[in-house]
């Protein structure tokens, strides 16, 4: 390597380079150090910092993570409360989908936040990062209209689907063919509700990982709703058969 | 490889989630997710999917055939299922056992396949003949949990051990 006019060798800079070329010699030195080590800074990650790619407080990505975890935690509650209450094995079964099934994907929630630095809770209300889906909604022909309707919060504050307290105490006092029917009712309106936040995430979100995931579950929620019809039909014929 | 993007069209979000195996498998797509509690006819021996009992099988190594319709369910939730013909050599079973990850997979002998080892996912088959064909990991690398599964993670325990009738009982 070589800065400046050439010279007979390396151990002859002192003698034969001037003091005002050996102070620019030094400065190139100085910055060459500084440059190392801001590419250093650059490229050494900061485990405490998220990655700028991630979500930030405020986005979609960050609400539906919060939204759904609690949301999928009611439908948690009740799988586990019916299948206590009943012996019928398909009901049993299905109970125990919906609660593992939904168990894991809080895991994945929980993790994504975590991995994005943000809090597992946030001040904003709610479902308010859905509000550019609902504004989408709302200008498409009106098709979605009865959806948006049922997609506000209730006043006591829960999401949309969600059980209320009522409810959940009436869910802990029946028993058999009972309490299946009212499982039924509950969870189908609870994942209707789940589909159309999945979506709105799945329309809104910046990252991949995240769309995947709201579209897969999407899916599995509709498929379930048509599961859980046909069993509500096949305790409504039964009802009707034996009355 | 999953390509994250800032802005833009979501829509141009990379979501299959999988990455390019050197091999080709057989894929099928739009498979049903319903559940019946009566015998499906599958449209592929062993099936990839579709149809399937409320009931899924619990993952594990079976030493006996296994009923399809509690085994689709598993592959639903993200479970490989490995299959061999029952007149394989001992050596080469022992060989798969090993190979068979003790959750989210599914060991059994089935006799109408048409090579000596299948290995399927929801959606996604490759035939083998050899235990030690090394595509048969890497199958199982792509395919265990992610791929195209509905329901990948969905548990795949505390379900049928294969004895419990269509019907539920």
């Amino acid at each position: 390597m070589s800065w400046g006019p050439a010279t007979s060798g390396g151990d002859a800079l002192e003698e034969t380079v001037p003091n005002w070329r050996r102070a620019t010699i030094l400065l190139a030195v100085a910055v060459a150090a500084l440059a190392a080590m801001l590419l250093v800074t650059v490229t050494t990650h900061d485990p405490d910092e998220a990655d700028s790619a991630f979500p930030v407080e405020g986005s979609a990505d960050a609400g539906f993570a919060r939204d759904m975890q609690v949301h999928h935690a009611q439908a948690v509650e009740m799988a586990l409360l019916v299948r206590d209450r009943t012996t019928d094995p398909i009901i049993r079964a299905i109970a125990y989908d919906i609660a593992t099934a939904q168990q894991q994907q809080i895991g994945q929630m929980f993790a994504w936040l975590e991995l994005w630095r943000l809090p597992q809770t946030s001040t904003d209300e709610p479902m308010a990062w859905m509000a550019p889906s609902m504004e989408a909604m709302e200008q498409s022909d009106g098709e979605h209209s009865a959806t948006l309707n049922d997609m506000t919060l209730a006043p006591d504050g829960r999401m949309p689907g969600m059980a209320s307290a009522e409810d959940l105490a009436r869910l802990s006092d029946l028993e058999g063919v009972s309490a299946e029917e009212l499982f039924l009712a509950l969870m189908i309106r609870h994942h209707e509700a789940g589909v159309v936040m999945a979506e709105a995430a799945a329309t809104l979100t910046t990252q991949a990982p995240v769309r995947k995931f709201a579209l897969t579950l999407a899916a599995a929620q509709r498929a379930e709703i048509k599961q859980m019809l046909a069993l509500q039909q096949d305790r409504t014929s039964s009802t009707q058969s034996n009355g | 490889m999953v390509l994250l993007q800032r802005g833009g069209d979501s829509g141009d979000l990379d979501t299959s989630g999988e990455g390019a195996l050197p091999f080709e498998v057989a894929e099928y797509d739009d498979l049903s997710s319903v559940h019946v509690t009566t015998p499906v006819d599958y449209d592929q021996s062993p099936p990839v999917g579709g149809p399937h009992n409320p009931i899924w099988l619990n993952c594990g190594t079976y030493p006996n055939p296994i009923p399809n319709e509690n085994v689709v369910h598993s592959m639903e939730h993200g479970a490989v299922w490995i299959t061999y013909v029952p007149t394989l050599e001992d050596a080469q079973v022992v060989a798969l056992e090993a190979i068979t990850p003790s959750t989210f997979a599914v060991l059994s002998p089935y006799a109408d396949q048409g090579s000596p080892i299948v290995v399927s996912a929801w959606g996604r088959q490759m035939e083998a003949d050899s235990a030690r064909d090394p595509r048969i990991s890497e199958f199982i690398s792509e395919f265990r949990l992610g791929g195209v599964a509905p329901e990948p993670g969905a548990s795949c325990d505390g379900a049928s051990d294969g004895t419990i009738p269509l019907d539920g009982g």
